[in-house]
């Protein structure tokens, strides 16, 4: 027997590609304190957004240093970790304009034009 | 082996859309043609089957001599390319899967036509769609066809992964074919995500490529071919990168026809190869002339004692050519079918018929399901 014994398709056919594809933003959205974040969303050149401290650091939320022995957290390393029950906020107003002026921007676009001209394939 | 008229079933582009093969027609009429389909003996099937393995050992032979050697012009392969085809060579980079096309006319030795090893496409009519149709119209024959399971299995290698998915925008069947590829994967119970080749985004703090959610892309397969992704703006930061793509850089040695001199070079007389030089004149004026970096049959001339008796258009040629001696193509009323086998993770594991009424294959031929018994 040459043949699969049986073909289960879990993404293909059920949904249209471009729905698995992306939602087709060019660019991520500005960071604003109109829009609220869970722990850890990271953002380029500027860190880790803590929720329960509204702000992004440098280490993840709770990040824990073995050398150290400590967690991270609010800027500040601590025996145990922080607990609070808020894991997703708003940014302040300062943290947001700091975390949009800081981020670094990631260039898009840098791969795809040759297929314009050409379009397919083998 | 015969070609055979048979019914189409009943709303039969519905039953291929609902597996994924939403392409089955073009302007002028079904890609996908199951008003006919090939029936095989398991002997031709064998035939077949080890022509692709023993080709795909001398493949690997004949890369690992192009890096030894320095061929690198003779694929017109770019300079900046180079340190990385050796580097992911050296490092037995993973390979997913790959698509010999073959002459063969059920009689005699198949012959190697060219070898899809970068972008191959047609995928999920040969993996998915056929087997379907299989099921509903000949459920007591087999068919040279365990692709799906094939690369589940391949892909169970990264488990505990991400894997990212790339295709280009507004092409359905580069879509289709990763959305199934990562399907697959999937199944393999490794984690996957999805970007589109325009939107990877280049975090140069981090020298890493990122998705629009800024998750760092590690492994990656891409639908996208290397020779493109090098001259492209982002191609500087390829070797910084530490991104691994799927199909790996070293398959640009022989997604390039560059190679089918170098392997009648190293191989000559091997059954399953046609005489191919770097220039036409060991072939008497009969040949086909094929760009070393081209798709889709593009910029194929078809040239007998002298004269050019087919050709097709496009805009490749720019790296050069190579000469092929022809093929004979079995001819059924008409119709010329090149035999597509896949092969996944290093092994035979698949077949797809193209059919055309013209002698050189192109993306307007016409796919149709076999079986055999």
């Amino acid at each position: 027997m040459k043949r699969s014994k049986c073909i289960r398709l879990v993404l293909l056919g059920g949904l249209s590609a471009g729905a698995l594809a992306g939602c087709n933003q060019s660019q991520p959205p500005a960071v604003n304190t109109e829009n609220v974040y869970t722990n850890n969303y990271f953002v380029p050149g500027v860190g880790y957004y803590h929720a329960p401290f509204r702000a992004w650091y440098i280490h993840p939320y709770n990040h824990f240093d073995p050398q150290q022995q400590r967690y991270f957290f609010g800027g500040q390393w601590a025996p145990a970790p922080h607990e609070s029950i808020t894991n997703i906020s708003p940014p302040t107003i300062e943290a947001a304009q700091q975390a949009q002026a800081q981020r670094a921007d990631v260039p898009r676009g840098g791969f795809g034009n040759t297929s314009r001209s050409h379009f397919i394939y083998s | 082996m015969r070609r055979l008229h048979q019914i189409p079933r009943t709303d039969w582009q519905t039953k291929v859309e609902q597996v994924g093969l939403t392409y089955h027609s073009h302007e002028d009429g079904p890609y996908w043609d199951e008003s006919v389909c090939y029936e095989l003996s398991r002997e031709e099937v064998n035939v077949l089957e080890r022509a692709a393995n023993s080709l795909h050992g001398l493949c690997i032979e004949a890369a690992g001599a192009v890096i030894e050697r320095g061929w690198w012009e003779r694929l017109g392969i770019t300079e900046s390319a180079i340190p990385g085809i050796v580097r992911s060579w050296e490092q037995d980079d993973f390979s997913l899967y790959g698509r010999f096309d073959l002459g063969y006319d059920g009689e005699g030795v198949p012959k190697l036509l060219e070898y899809n090893a970068d972008t191959p496409t047609a995928l999920v009519e040969a993996s998915v769609a056929q087997w379907f149709w299989l099921q509903d119209c000949h459920p007591e024959a087999d068919q040279f066809n365990s692709i799906h399971e094939r690369l589940i299995e391949a892909w169970r290698r990264w488990a505990g992964r991400t894997v990212h998915f790339s295709s280009i925008k507004d092409h359905p069947e580069d879509e289709q074919t990763v959305l199934y590829l990562r399907d697959t994967c999937q199944q393999a119970g490794v984690e996957t995500r999805s970007v589109y080749i325009e939107d990877l985004g280049w975090d140069a703090k981090q020298k890493r490529f990122v998705d629009l959610d800024l998750h760092p892309v590690e492994l990656c397969f891409k639908l996208y071919p290397w020779e493109w992704l090098w001259h492209e703006e982002f191609g500087v930061h390829l070797a910084g990168a530490s991104v691994q793509f799927i199909e790996p850089t070293w398959k640009m040695l022989l997604s390039n026809k560059g190679i089918l001199p170098v392997l009648w070079e190293l191989f000559p007389g091997h059954p399953n190869l046609l005489p191919a030089f770097d220039d036409a004149a060991p072939l008497s004026g009969n040949y086909i002339r094929k760009p070393r970096l081209s798709r889709e049959g593009s910029n194929v001339s078809w040239v007998e004692r002298e004269l050019l008796v087919e050709e097709t258009g496009g805009d490749y040629g720019a790296e050069g050519y190579v000469y092929q001696a022809p093929a004979n193509l079995p001819d059924f009323d008409g119709h010329r079918p090149v035999f597509g086998v896949w092969v996944v993770d290093h092994e035979a594991a698949g077949l797809g018929i193209r059919e055309d009424r013209r002698r050189i294959t192109s993306n307007l031929s016409r796919f149709v399901p076999h079986y055999f018994r």
